[in-house]
């Protein structure tokens, strides 16, 4: 009988798990998007896929560096309007001393080349400003509730936790003409490493130039540039 | 009959308990991906362990929770907050012991922008914190096998 109520109290223990993981898996079914999460974080699926890039290129070319031509040597025509509330020592610092180069992804490239050591590396927030300015495509990490408070204009949002990332990896990846050009990944700064798991993804995924803002939106915000709210970029 | 196992100190502990637990799974049971960030964080798990932990621990911390304010598989489910809360205390513990401040994510990840010293002195106080529900967690599981006998 002893025997009997012993082994009845240790199938106890593997029915409260096994009814936990059943709990787990209808609740993950039915939440959200961003309260989802998937059950094996998989890497993304579809890699770069050249053909198809060439010819989507071909097309209609997109333009993962919307920097429209640089007619004059003034400050106004190179700073991104989400810039201009930034005071005049940071403008000073993003906007070119000399004549603009003739083909601002020469410039952009010449600075930030792909990199071929290592998938990644960290930026300080004066050469994420100066990506910024010069239309480069921008990441934000961090959780969907925390983008729709505030995050830079134009950046997109990847969060590194919640489902769907790896289908907005294969999207960007497809619809980025140059996997070479950079793109600036960030999240909270400090000890945040969620842009770094993005990064990881989009290396898998063909980018070869991807630049982590180490000090992240913080800084960003830190500098009085402009921000934006909602969901969307 | 001994204080410590008598039926109303019993079954304060196992409120008392099950209450903190409940608190503590609520927040990770609406948001997994937040949970998984903090155990991301401690380093501790390789990236296939991260989501099922993160998608199970909460609703195991819930049922154990609702098992000890109800009594069902109260022994069972004593045992599971003990085991939880060394789990806790081993993996604070760790990161304590390597200077790397983590959020602890026990009552759901937090979202308050801290300093490294912030971090590890909440870490502590996690510690202790474990340190006592597991106390307790050991007091409900002989409580109730004494009474038992």
């Amino acid at each position: 009988m002893m025997r009997m109520m012993r082994m009845k109290r240790w199938m106890e223990i593997p029915v409260y798990i096994a009814l936990a993981l059943l709990c787990a898996w209808c609740s993950n079914a039915l939440a959200g998007p961003t309260r989802r999460l998937s059950w094996r974080l998989k890497e993304p699926t579809a890699v770069v896929v050249p053909n198809l890039k060439t010819s989507l290129a071909s097309v209609s070319p997109p333009a993962p560096v919307p920097v429209s031509p640089l007619p004059s040597n003034t400050e106004a025509s190179i700073v991104h309007p989400a810039l201009m509330p930034m005071t005049a020592k940071i403008a000073k610092a993003v906007a070119p001393v000399s004549a603009p180069p003739p083909d601002p992804k020469t410039g952009v490239m010449a600075r930030f080349p792909p990199l071929v050591q290592e998938a990644q590396a960290a930026i300080s927030g004066d050469e994420a400003v100066w990506l910024y300015a010069r239309g480069a495509i921008f990441l934000d990490a961090r959780r969907t509730a925390l983008y729709t408070e505030g995050h830079i204009p134009g950046a997109k949002s990847f969060s590194a936790w919640e489902d769907g990332l790896p289908e907005k990896v294969d999207q960007l990846s497809l619809f980025t003409a140059d996997l070479k050009l950079p793109v600036v990944i960030y999240c909270s700064g400090g000890e945040c490493h969620d842009s770094h798991l993005v990064a990881q993804k989009l290396w898998l995924a063909g980018f070869r130039n991807l630049r982590i803002y180490a000090d992240g939106y913080p800084d960003w915000v830190g500098r009085k540039l402009a921000v934006s709210k909602g969901d969307k970029p | 009959m001994n204080w410590v196992t008598h039926p109303l100190v019993l079954r304060v502990s196992c409120w008392l308990l099950g209450a903190v637990m409940l608190f503590a799974a609520i927040p990770k049971v609406i948001d997994p991906p937040g949970f998984a960030q903090s155990v991301f964080a401690y380093g501790l798990l390789p990236m296939a362990l991260v989501a099922p932990l993160a998608l199970a621990l909460p609703w195991l911390e819930m049922l154990a929770a609702l098992g000890l304010a109800f009594g069902v598989a109260r022994r069972s489910a004593a045992a599971i907050v003990l085991l939880l809360m060394l789990v806790f205390i081993g993996g604070l513990g760790i990161n304590l012991a390597k200077g790397n401040p983590v959020d602890c994510g026990c009552f759901g990840a937090s979202m308050a922008q801290k300093t490294k010293e912030q971090r590890l002195f909440d870490m502590k106080m996690a510690v202790l914190r474990d340190l006592g529900l597991a106390l307790l967690a050991l007091h409900t599981l002989m409580a109730s096998k004494k009474r038992q006998e």
